[in-house]
């Protein structure tokens, strides 16, 4: 159950990676049975859970990250930032970090829950920390997107852009891409922070940029999904969606999965943006998918599972409605968290 | 292209018309039980202002068309900011916009906007519209941080993602984030009755409205509503700024009338709403409040201005009364038991049932207690097409 990159202290993007896996790496999953445990917190999750050893990382609306223990459902320790949190936590190292409505990003030991360093911004932090290289990064409602010292929490640089950022980063080596309220695309410059290219689309982005290669996949409140060139900012092909979009690409087998709020869930060719299918889930596809072998999952109403080639829906729990929350996918249980405050492990 | 009329419209002769056809068909007209007293309690020692409704201007309403406004469901910001100081000056006379809006905000307001994301995301308070709102309320000299965008529901909020299109320093408040999370809400206002037998039998007024804003603007969406016949000015700021009002709905019955009216009469509510800005950008004439149908969506591009509200919804009321009978849907007025259903998802696909027997007469009553004008004769409907 230790994730792939426990000992590592990169942490890409959104989930890790650009499968949205939490850094486990893409796992065989079946349809779900009996539930194991579930808790129930006091206010909604609007984020999606982490796993990290045998505990489970939930942050919550009651200002909480809990730090749940999987074998027992029950919670290890729980830290009070003091403000509703929308940020999905990321690991790395002996380090569980967070962004908070208050404006702070924190760092906590894993194993405790011991702050280390908290980092103030003048507004919500909704993103998720991105680490790389012994920095932490992330965009904040205040108009910047921020790198921070991952060991001490000091500021690096900062990059105003004087618009709101609800899209965490995807890193590469040396660069940074993340959407914008100013209805850019920006690729920054990980040392410095230098914007070394920016690319408009028709609309704010709250969605969280996938890279894969060369291409740099993201979806608009225009209602369009985009595929960048990395090195140039080029639109490579715009595919237009029926209403905006919020969910986070996820990217496998030269394939992008993505949710639009149109109700349809979009499996599109990396290369060329064709339609390979499109499922309609009957509500609104805000959260990101996760890739699984041979089915993709989203939340969207409860969970689904859609067959990775045709879209259609293999199985699906009544569980789990969620505006971002995404499924952590392990092999032989599934945690599952969503607008209701419920925490569930499904096996 | 500019006229001015008083309109002599047939919309109060629907309810006639519909008892009529009801009893050739040999259907029993649908009679309610009668509304249960309300009880209100508004904060105390609070001096009304003369800005609050119906505000400076009873009876006048502003309709401001642009069909560019909107193409393919994007709305144009720049034709909506042309729309906005358009029907800013036609709706107080005066010759500029910046004076027009000093009517109503001062620099040392707190400035609350009310949206209405309740349809998010088919249709919701455009951001476009509420962005330019922002800029005119700046341009007066109220400071960002001075400026609360606000609903009930944080989740609608966050479904719209209303966060991403606010300029930086403006606030958002998503009064509730889970059920019965009454820490956004002010104990000590609220209106009081039992409609059902309903264990919680309060609703309470946000305390953003009561103890943070001094003057709000509202943002509803025009739109049909299953239960009250339109949610316009006084819906959205009722059933948007109190708590617990679900419970006034139980099928086929709703005590939306007088219960909408009666809130939007308690203080501070009532003086601090002084200015009503309807999206109709898009018009949803079928499904309301929560439908994502397209085919029940249609997009006028307009925008309507007063200070009425209940001028504000009479028109709106007409519009869609109209709109519903050129498509063949349902009378708002219809009181035929045999096109009630319990099935919503029939409903939202279905223009010709009914979840509840609506109350679009939530308007009227309103009016009754002092809130606007309701009597169309007396309405003052300009129609100004960019």
């Amino acid at each position: 159950m230790n994730p792939q990159n426990s000992d590592a202290e990169q942490w890409a993007t959104l989930l890790s990676d650009r499968e949205r896996t939490g850094g486990l790496g893409v796992r065989h999953v079946s349809a779900p049975n009996q539930t194991r445990w579930r808790v129930r917190l006091a206010k909604s999750v609007r984020s999606a859970p982490v796993l990290g050893g045998d505990l489970l990382f939930v942050t919550c609306l009651d200002g909480f990250l809990h730090a749940i223990d999987t074998r027992t459902g029950r919670h290890a320790w729980k830290f009070d930032a003091g403000n509703q949190i929308h940020s999905t936590p990321s690991l790395a190292g002996n380090k569980v970090l967070f962004g908070c409505g208050g404006g702070s990003v924190y760092a906590l030991e894993r194993s405790s829950g011991r702050e280390i360093w908290e980092f103030a911004t003048k507004a919500e932090v909704w993103p998720s920390p991105v680490v790389q290289n012994g920095k932490v990064f992330f965009g904040s409602a205040d108009g910047n997107f921020y790198a921070v010292d991952f060991e001490s929490g000091k500021r690096e640089w900062a990059r105003s852009l004087d618009a709101r950022i609800y899209s965490t980063a995807f890193a590469t080596a040396g660069r940074l891409y993340f959407g914008c309220s100013d209805n850019h695309v920006y690729c920054l410059e990980e040392s410095s922070g230098k914007v070394l290219w920016s690319t408009p689309t028709g609309n704010v982005i709250d969605s969280s940029p996938a890279v894969d290669g060369d291409t740099v996949v993201v979806g608009s409140e225009d209602f369009a999904v985009y595929a960048l060139d990395a090195a140039s900012g080029a639109v490579r092909w715009k595919f237009e969606t029926g209403l905006g979009i919020s969910s986070s690409p996820a990217i496998s087998g030269g394939t992008v999965f993505i949710g639009s709020k149109d109700n349809f869930f979009y499996a599109l060719d990396l290369r060329t943006g064709s339609l390979r299918w499109k499922t309609d889930l009957n509500t609104s596809v805000t959260a990101s998918p996760v890739v699984a072998e041979g089915v993709v999952c989203i939340q969207a109403g409860g969970l689904v599972a859609l067959d990775i080639a045709t879209g259609k829906v293999a199985w699906r729990a009544a569980l789990g409605g969620s505006l971002q929350s995404v499924p952590v996918l392990t092999g032989r249980y599934i945690y599952l968290s969503g607008i209701q405050g419920t925490v569930y492990a499904l096996e | 292209m500019k006229r001015r009329t008083f309109l002599q419209s047939a919309w109060l002769g629907y309810a006639g018309s519909m008892v009529s056809r009801l009893k050739a068909q040999g259907a029993k007209p649908f009679s309610r039980p009668k509304a249960p007293p309300i009880e209100t309690h508004g904060l105390q020692d609070y001096k009304p202002s003369p800005l609050g409704m119906p505000g400076l201007f009873p009876g006048r309403v502003v309709e401001v068309v642009d069909p560019g406004a909107i193409a393919n469901n994007h709305v144009s910001q720049p034709a909506v900011g042309r729309m906005l100081e358009r029907g800013m000056v036609e709706l107080t006379g005066r010759s500029n916009v910046e004076d027009a809006w000093r009517l109503f905000i001062q620099p040392t307001d707190v400035v609350g906007i009310k949206i209405n994301p309740s349809g998010a995301p088919a249709c919701y308070s455009s951001p476009e519209i509420v962005r330019e709102i922002i800029s005119a309320v700046e341009r007066v000299g109220v400071p960002r941080h001075n400026i609360v965008i606000y609903d009930r529901y944080s989740y609608e909020v966050q479904l719209g993602s209303y966060s991403a299109f606010l300029p930086v320093g403006v606030r958002l408040v998503g009064i509730e984030n889970s059920v019965l999370d009454l820490s956004g809400y002010d104990m000590d206002v609220y209106c009081q009755a039992d409609f059902f037998g309903e264990w919680e039998t309060r609703s309470y007024l946000a305390a953003v409205v009561s103890q943070q804003v001094t003057k709000i603007i509202n943002v509803p969406t025009l739109k049909d509503h299953s239960a009250s016949g339109v949610t316009g000015c006084l819906k959205n700021l009722a059933y948007g700024s109190f708590n617990n009002v679900a419970r006034s709905h139980q099928e086929p019955i709703t005590y939306t009338d007088p219960l909408i009216g009666v809130m939007c009469t308690v203080e501070p509510l009532r003086s601090k709403a002084v200015l009503h800005i309807m999206d109709g950008m898009r018009e949803v004439w079928h499904g309301g409040p929560l439908t994502q149908v397209q085919s029940f969506i249609a997009q006028p591009g307009m925008l309507m201005l007063g200070t009425d509200p209940v001028a504000v919804d009479t028109t709106e009321l007409d519009i869609i009364q109209k709109k519903r009978q050129a498509e063949g849907a349902l009378s708002l007025w219809d009181r035929n038991p045999k096109n009630l259903t319990h099935d919503s998802n029939e409903f939202y696909h279905n223009s010709h049932l009914n979840l509840f027997y609506r109350q679009p007469g939530h308007i009227a009553a309103a009016g009754k207690l002092g809130l606007g004008i309701s009597d169309f004769q007396k309405i003052d409907r300009q129609k100004i097409q960019l």
